[in-house]
């Protein structure tokens, strides 16, 4: 099947528009927004201003406050997320019932097929509603609790926004983690049973270090997905109340839209980037330790 | 698999499907309590707002139906489009790494598919300017569509170059010898043997655009264009001002959910097979 060298014309033909669509809206974008983070931006005639942009992000104290957010966002919706998709992974995977798995299978994916935007506002509207008649104050209620604001609570503005989707464990990434588990040579497990192993020291011992790869790839993707996400932001609080859910990202969106400060959102733009190419490395770094 | 099921003392098995059913339950309550509101009108709402009440109130989603119609055909294009052009453009790119060996090759798909950890929030203010200013397409599906069929394209590439290059050359070898040519080859041979991971792919991708709600916004302004999640958002606060009850909104949300729970029903086997499959190993 390996060719002669003269069909070099064949590959290219096929890879023509897929390299040119990549090439337009992800690679240009890419080093225009490194570019324009540098200029004082505007649709006639843009001025290279060296690090201004970047000296004035980091100058306003409501920056560094969203970038504090960013960080306690991040770190629980990591944990939050993965210990919880992982539980329910090995829940399913060893449960005996095959049947009674699969159907588990499809009732857990139901929520990912619900539009976003539903399920944001079924919360905002319906679960977290401020009101007495939402749900969770309802149940607060008959523990003698008084009814809380959620989202419009500056106490529990963040608090709200981890809590959202609470189990957390619907979508199609405890798929993810039970073919890794199905991917277990039985081997593994044999050798385990003989040697007298119980179910939590095999999933401690075996499963979790065999998972790594998986557990990477959801840190690796859950990183970049939270640390530029701002939904809820933009949805349901707009950042507060007094700035006490705000993200850079978010930032970052209310600059852009109408053009009112490209050079300093191309800024932020940078640093989430390089704050995301760092944690990567870490990751990978670390994982590799585990390996070993 | 065998390995799970071995004999242990039941009750952990009841405990398990308990701690599954626990957690079903509270995944999936919010949903019918989405239902069971969007059937109430105002009285209904407040006197038991969140058991079923009697009668049903189906004329809320006749309200919420006129509002809701014209941008479900709306997301159903865009998804469409999107879905279709990054499974159709993966598939090329996938097959030319997988099939030819030429210079550069395993370079340039790792340049691909490290196009994948470049976050889109990097790119969103440039890529605003590029799709409005440069090419001028506010307002437009194409400005939609575009950006977002690229953005989906190297993780398309990466899926399918591993799952083509696992089909036996043998096959390609025997069409070589009658003489087939290479769109021969992957219209009548590639496509159909990997039918069920570029379903998989076509539905991920078409999820993940009916998703889409922030490019979408940013794009586009006429309410005639709007896509379902940026209609509902309008939907919700308009109403909610103008009667200060939820039910007909929340009508409308069930309705935007049905379309892609439909279509997850035909394609939910090989969806599941191809998420378990091997492609996903690591």
């Amino acid at each position: 099947m390996q060719l002669k060298k003269n069909n070099i014309i064949k590959p290219i033909a096929w890879l023509v528009l897929p390299l040119a669509m990549m090439a337009m809206f992800l690679v240009y974008p890419a080093i225009s927004a490194i570019l324009n983070s540098f200029l004082e931006w505007s649709r006639g005639s843009s001025r290279f201003i060296w690090l201004d942009n970047y000296k004035s992000i980091f100058g306003d104290e409501i920056f560094l406050r969203s970038f504090k957010n960013m960080i306690i966002l991040t770190v629980f919706g990591l944990i939050c997320g993965n210990v919880a998709t992982l539980f329910l992974a090995e829940l399913l995977f060893n449960m005996k019932r095959q049947g009674l798995s699969k159907v588990f299978r499809y009732l857990f994916l139901i929520p990912s097929l619900v539009p976003g935007m539903v399920t944001i506002l079924l919360w905002k509207n319906i679960v977290l509603s401020g009101t007495p008649e939402g749900l969770l104050n309802s149940i607060l209620n008959v523990f003698g609790v008084q009814p809380q604001a959620w989202y419009f609570s500056e106490k529990l503005s963040k608090f709200s926004i981890i809590f959202t989707g609470f189990p957390w464990v619907g979508g199609i990434s405890f798929l993810i983690y039970l073919a890794g588990l199905q991917s277990i040579p039985e081997s593994c497990y044999e050798a385990a049973k003989l040697d007298g192993v119980t179910t939590i020291q095999r999933i401690i011992y075996i499963d979790l270090k065999l998972l790594v790869n998986q557990i990477k790839y959801f840190i690796i993707i859950g990183l970049i997905g939270s640390v530029q996400s701002f939904d809820l932001q933009l949805i349901i609080t707009d950042g507060g109340p007094n700035y006490s859910t705000i993200v850079p990202g978010y930032i970052l969106y209310l600059k852009t839209n109408g053009y009112s400060d490209i050079g300093e959102a191309s800024a932020i733009g940078v640093v989430l980037f390089l704050i995301t190419l760092a944690g990567m490395l870490a990751a990978n770094r670390l994982s590799s330790g585990e390996n070993s | 698999m065998a390995a799970a099921a071995k004999k242990k003392p039941t009750w952990q098995q009841v405990l398990l499907i308990a701690i599954v059913c626990t957690l079903c339950i509270m995944v999936l309550y919010p949903f019918w309590l989405l239902i069971v509101k969007s059937f109430k009108d105002y009285d209904q709402e407040l006197e038991s707002f969140l058991s079923l009440t009697l009668p049903l109130h189906f004329e809320n989603y006749l309200v919420a139906w006129d509002y809701v119609k014209g941008s479900i055909l709306n997301s159903m294009f865009v998804s469409g489009m999107i879905a279709v052009t990054t499974v159709t453009l993966s598939a090329m790119g996938a097959y030319a790494f997988a099939m030819y060996s030429f210079k550069l090759k395993n370079l340039l798909f790792s340049a691909c598919v490290s196009l994948m950890m470049i976050p889109s929030i990097l790119t969103l203010s440039s890529k605003y300017i590029l799709v409005t200013v440069n090419l001028k397409l506010f307002n437009n599906f194409a400005g939609v569509i575009l950006p977002q069929s690229a953005g989906l394209l190297p993780f398309g590439l990466l899926l399918l170059r591993g799952y083509f290059a696992s089909i036996p050359k043998e096959l390609f070898e025997a069409a070589d010898i009658d003489g087939a040519n290479s769109v021969y080859k992957f219209v009548k041979i590639m496509i159909p043997l990997t039918m069920s991971m570029l379903t998989t792919l076509l539905l991920m991708n078409f999820m993940t655009s009916w998703n889409d709600y922030l490019w979408p916004l940013m794009v586009l302004r006429d309410d005639t264009l709007f896509t379902i999640p940026i209609n509902l958002q309008s939907f919700t606060d308009r109403f909610y001002h103008m009667t200060n009850y939820y039910a007909p909104a929340l009508a409308g949300y069930v309705i935007v959910s049905i379309p892609l729970l439909f279509l997850f029903g035909f394609t939910s086997k090989q969806f599941i097979s191809g998420m378990t499959s091997g492609a996903f190993k690591m």
